[in-house]
């Protein structure tokens, strides 16, 4: 019963930002009272020199977390390390620039669209990239803010059942490729407007942010890191690098002993354990399934590509230019009365409505193509998981998973070795210190 | 033995310790939240201007305008509104600082808490407790497969849901239909193609102002000098010529017929005629009519691709460029001494009537905007206004677009997108027939015979003593509108007297006596002031600081009606015809 003072407070945290909904403002007092408005004044930009510091951080940050994940295997390390980062990436610098926003920037930078993408946002799209390739996911054990506030508030984790992680867990496959598509046409930046965290680290946002955010927390306090698991589409590009990485997070230090001690010490379901011994029976259906499995593949991308060009009018509505000029339209064929903020002002520009059609349907062709390439994208993911779960794998002892795993370290003081190997390593520094 | 105890002891002051932390912080937040959430709930709630109490005393402002001691309430209960309210604010603010750092402090010693009492890994002999085998694989391959299905009858119910974008077909974007009457994909026109026309009475906005400055400056009717052609009107009207590219309207009637007409720019042909009566509409009994306003008095509008024309029977219809009616509406005959004679305005696909009659008492004035497709209305605003003979004009100002009207006793302005009153000034009396002007972000508003009345533009509510810039009282027009251009306002009264005004101050700069009549208003056109005089004397006059006659031009016939300015020519409605002057 513990944990029910926290569920009330991160239920009632909704009411909280009274000040950011007192945002809205009421017009002045029709009379003269003396009274001089203040100017409005605009904020100083952030000295530049500090958009290197951020990096730099985040490269150390990098850095001790991948010695204290793999070298040094402290969970109190780790644990201080996220803390650190849950202040300063996520409240000091209000989670922005953020690694998982970044995915958004490079690929409209990357449309060549004339967006430069600023050099802080590259390092934070590819540090923890790289880091990724060579020790796995140290991102996002103790470096992303995101997952800190989870870990932070996590109390009794409720173990998934299989079938549902790996279904959930395509929901960041998909939603990855929606944010790669709406920023890539230049439309907008999914993963930043639907961010659950960014208002409780900024202390203010809309009620549906903020409301956002503490659902997601309150999930997480039976649930590891739901955010991560199920929606990150960062977390996806780590795990795909994570299956190749260099050097992986292991349980025990140097051998299992199969102890099963560390079965359920991982809250975020990432432990798989050694599987029984293969038996002949069911072998060839198996094999016919994979092989069933395989040949859908192609026939899903092209289905979900079809559909996904079928949707192409309907997404591009997200874009601005879009639903602008179809206002224009609706508003210049009689189709709708009267005039909206974005058409009126669209109109004091003096512009001819046929140059906005014209890039209106432009943009539409656009959304055609990325709507076709994100179906086809959503078929590929679809079947191969479809075909991942026909595989059979064999496995001798208790692993982590590597594309799961978010080394966190909760598992390495289950596992004897482990105490055996600190044990051991206290007496050798007893030793050093005597002589 | 004793270490173990002594660890054992420390490790469970510690948890005690933490716990405790965590209770005091839990309860000290749990008390900071239920505090916080009342003031969330009262802030919500609270609306400094909803007040009851302060709408009933500006509702009563507004009927003594002149009551100090209830200025100082107003003002006084508004403060301590507003000051209520950024209590709260401040208090929200400190207190969610405060649950922050309780709910903090909660999180990690309840945590710490939680760690040290954590219970040791107790393994079931047997089955592993997350097994993985073939059935689990064979579930969550369903499972898979369903979100598939799910996520793929999400796609297709986009995909088949009704276009209602933009598409190719649609808009015909690349197919320009050369005859220049259309002039985007939708038909509205651009603003350049909005100044360059003459639309609707006095002009694109209904400022009296020429787009060009390359119009003749000398005729003579009775010679035919520079009169490139004359066309006979067929029955009588007050209203002015409108141009729309190569086409010139007007519109005429008397008790019987109300008539249309389309003349060809280029040689005055008649290119159609149409008739305006909607047959299943019931006629109005026979009324008399002021021989000063006549049947057809309003001036006719257009969109670009209609025209609308109202009568003083209320009769009001719109026919497409060919002729061919669009729509019709019997507005109802409206209650005016001298006939209705406020002219059309057109902003997009809205069509303004102004419709005043009556008394203030019988509330029956109202502004209607129509849209211009269907004839079917999208708002109407009942207006606290007696009969009245002024046009609305529809201005850009800087807060946006403006529809400005003036009668007895308010000039009033709306939201031409939904009706809505932006502002108000009060104290405009006798029988109003000179329509506002506008320049610079000053609107001119005229009470006959009384004063002139100068208006920012950018105010809300009653802006009767906050935005009036200056009034004048001499040579006040009784009939013509004013007519500037920010710098200079001129005012022209029936029986001859030019006025030039300082815009800015509103200091008399000069005024001259003409000793002719007049009914037309003055028009702009660059720095020269066109004054047209009954007898159909057109007076050409600098408009500039001091007084200068520029030169005169005799048209030969009676004229009431304004001029239209296109490019190099004038066009101008005398009581029997329709003249082109031009090179």
């Amino acid at each position: 019963m513990r944990f029910v003072p926290v569920v009330a407070f991160l239920l009632l945290l909704p009411l909280l930002p009274g000040s950011a909904l007192a945002s809205e403002r009421f017009p002045p007092p029709d009379f003269e009272t003396g009274y001089k408005q203040p100017q409005t004044i605009t904020p100083h930009a952030r000295w530049p020199v500090l958009e290197y510091l951020d990096v730099f951080v985040l490269a150390g940050a990098l850095g001790l977390s991948a010695y204290l994940v793999m070298k040094k295997r402290s969970r109190r390390g780790i644990a201080a390390l996220s803390i650190f980062s849950l202040a300063y990436f996520g409240f000091y610098r209000q989670g922005c620039v953020c690694a998982i926003g970044s995915i958004q920037n490079v690929a409209l930078g990357l449309m060549g669209s004339g967006y430069h993408v600023p050099f802080s946002v590259v390092a934070f799209f590819l540090l923890p990239l790289l880091f990724a390739l060579f020790f796995g996911r140290t991102f996002c054990a103790a470096v992303c803010p995101h997952g800190a506030i989870q870990d932070v508030v996590l109390l009794r984790p409720l173990r998934v059942p299989g079938w549902l992680e790996h279904t959930l867990g395509l929901l960041a496959y998909i939603y990855l490729g929606a944010a790669v598509v709406f920023a890539a046409t230049g439309s907008a930046f999914i993963l930043c407007e639907y961010d659950p965290f960014i208002a409780l680290f900024r202390l203010t946002g809309s009620f549906e942010m903020v409301t956002l955010g503490v659902c997601f927390l309150v999930i997480a306090l039976f649930v590891g890191r739901p955010y991560c698991r199920f929606l990150c589409p960062y977390g996806v590009l780590l795990g795909l690098l994570s299956r190749v990485s260099k050097y992986r997070v292991t349980i025990y230090p140097d051998k299992c002993i199969k102890c099963r001690l560390c079965e359920d010490s991982c809250p975020y379901g990432a432990i798989r354990e050694p599987t029984p011994e293969p038996v002949a029976v069911g072998r060839a259906a198996g094999r016919k399934t994979l092989l069933l499995f395989m040949a859908l593949l192609p026939v899903l991308i092209a289905i979900f590509s079809w559909m996904g060009v079928g949707i192409g009018p309907s997404l591009a509505r997200s874009n601005a230019t879009v639903r602008v000029a179809e206002r224009v339209w609706r508003e210049d064929t009689g189709k709708a009365s009267g005039t909206t903020k974005a058409s009126s002002a669209f109109r004091y520009t003096g512009q001819p409505p046929q140059k906005l059609y014209k890039e209106a349907l432009q943009i539409g062709r656009r959304f055609r193509t990325a709507g076709g390439l994100f179906g086809a994208w959503v078929g590929l993911v679809i079947g191969l998981k479809l075909i991942a779960l026909s595989v059979k794998r064999r496995r001798f002892e208790y692993e982590a998973d590597r594309a799961a795993c978010v080394a966190c370290g909760r598992c390495y003081p289950y596992c004897p070795e482990e105490h055996v190997r600190l044990k051991a390593l206290a007496e050798i520094m007893a030793k050093e210190a005597v002589t | 033995m004793n270490t173990m105890d002594t660890t054992t002891t420390s490790s469970q002051a510690t948890y005690q310790t933490a716990l405790r932390t965590a209770v005091m912080t839990g309860v000290f937040s749990a008390v900071v939240c239920a505090l916080l959430v009342v003031n969330s709930y009262r802030s919500l709630a609270y609306d400094p201007l909803a007040s009851r109490e302060l709408k009933k005393l500006k509702a009563t402002l507004v009927r003594q305008p002149e009551e100090e001691a209830l200025k100082n309430r107003i003002r006084k209960l508004d403060l301590d509104l507003r000051q209520k309210y950024f209590r709260q604010r401040e208090l929200s603010s400190r207190g969610t600082d405060l649950f922050l750092l309780g709910t903090i402090l909660f999180v990690l010693s309840s945590q710490y808490a939680a760690v040290l009492r954590k219970r040791l890994p107790l393994p079931k002999p047997g089955r592993t407790s997350n097994p993985w085998d073939a059935r689990t694989a064979w579930i969550t391959r369903w499972w898979v497969g369903g979100l598939g299905v799910a996520f793929a009858a999400l796609l297709i119910s986009y995909a088949l849901k009704p276009q209602r974008a933009l598409t190719r077909e649609s808009l015909k974007v690349a197919s320009a239909d050369g005859t220049g009457q259309s002039q985007n994909a939708g038909g509205v026109p651009t603003p350049e193609e909005w100044k360059k026309n003459w639309p609707s009475f006095r002009g694109a906005e209904g400022l009296g102002v020429s787009a060009f400055t390359d119009v003749p400056t000398s005729w003579d009717g009775a010679t035919g000098k520079g009169v490139l052609w004359k066309a006979p009107v067929p029955l009588p009207g007050m209203n002015s010529p409108i141009v729309w590219n190569d086409r010139v309207f007007l519109s005429g009637a008397n008790e019987t017929q109300h008539e249309v007409y389309c003349f060809e720019a280029k040689t005055g042909r008649v290119l159609w005629r149409a008739s305006a009566e909607d047959r299943g509409a019931s006629q109005p009994q026979s009324f008399d009519i002021s021989p000063e306003t006549s049947y057809a008095a309003p001036t006719m509008a257009t969109d670009g691709q209609r025209v609308f024309a109202l009568f003083a029977t209320g009769a009001l219809a719109a026919f497409d460029f060919e002729g061919k009616k669009a729509w019709t509406q019997n507005l109802g005959l409206p209650q005016n001494s001298y006939g209705h004679s406020s002219s059309l305005a057109v902003s997009r696909n809205l069509l303004f009537v102004l419709f005043d009659q009556g008394s203030i008492e019988d509330k029956k004035s109202k502004l209607l905007a129509l849209d211009t497709e269907t004839g079917k209305t999208v708002w109407q605003q009942k207006r606290p206004v007696g009969s009245n003979w002024t046009s609305p004009i529809v201005v850009e100002t800087e807060k946006g677009q403006q529809v400005i009207t003036v009668a007895n006793p308010w000039a009033i302005a709306y939201d031409p997108a939904k009706g809505e009153e932006l502002w108000r000034v009060g104290e405009i009396g006798g029988e109003t027939a000179p329509s506002p002007t506008f320049a610079k972000g000053v609107a001119f508003a005229v009470a006959p015979g009384e004063k002139l009345v100068a208006i920012r533009t950018d105010g809300r509510g009653d802006v009767s003593k906050t935005k009036t810039v200056w009034t004048a009282d001499q040579n006040i027009p009784d009939i013509c509108s004013p007519v500037s251009n920010g710098d200079l306002v001129f005012l022209l009264t029936s029986s001859g007297a030019v006025t030039c005004y300082d815009g800015e101050e509103g200091k008399k700069l000069w005024e001259q006596y003409l000793d002719v009549n007049f009914r037309s208003s003055p028009s702009l056109v660059g720095d020269k002031l066109y004054l047209l005089s009954e007898e159909g004397v057109m007076f050409i006059v600098a408009a500039d600081k001091q007084y200068k006659l520029l030169g005169k031009a005799k048209l030969g016939e009676q004229c009431y009606a304004c001029p239209a300015f296109a490019e190099g020519r004038i066009y101008l409605r005398g009581k029997q015809n329709l003249y082109c002057l031009g090179k």
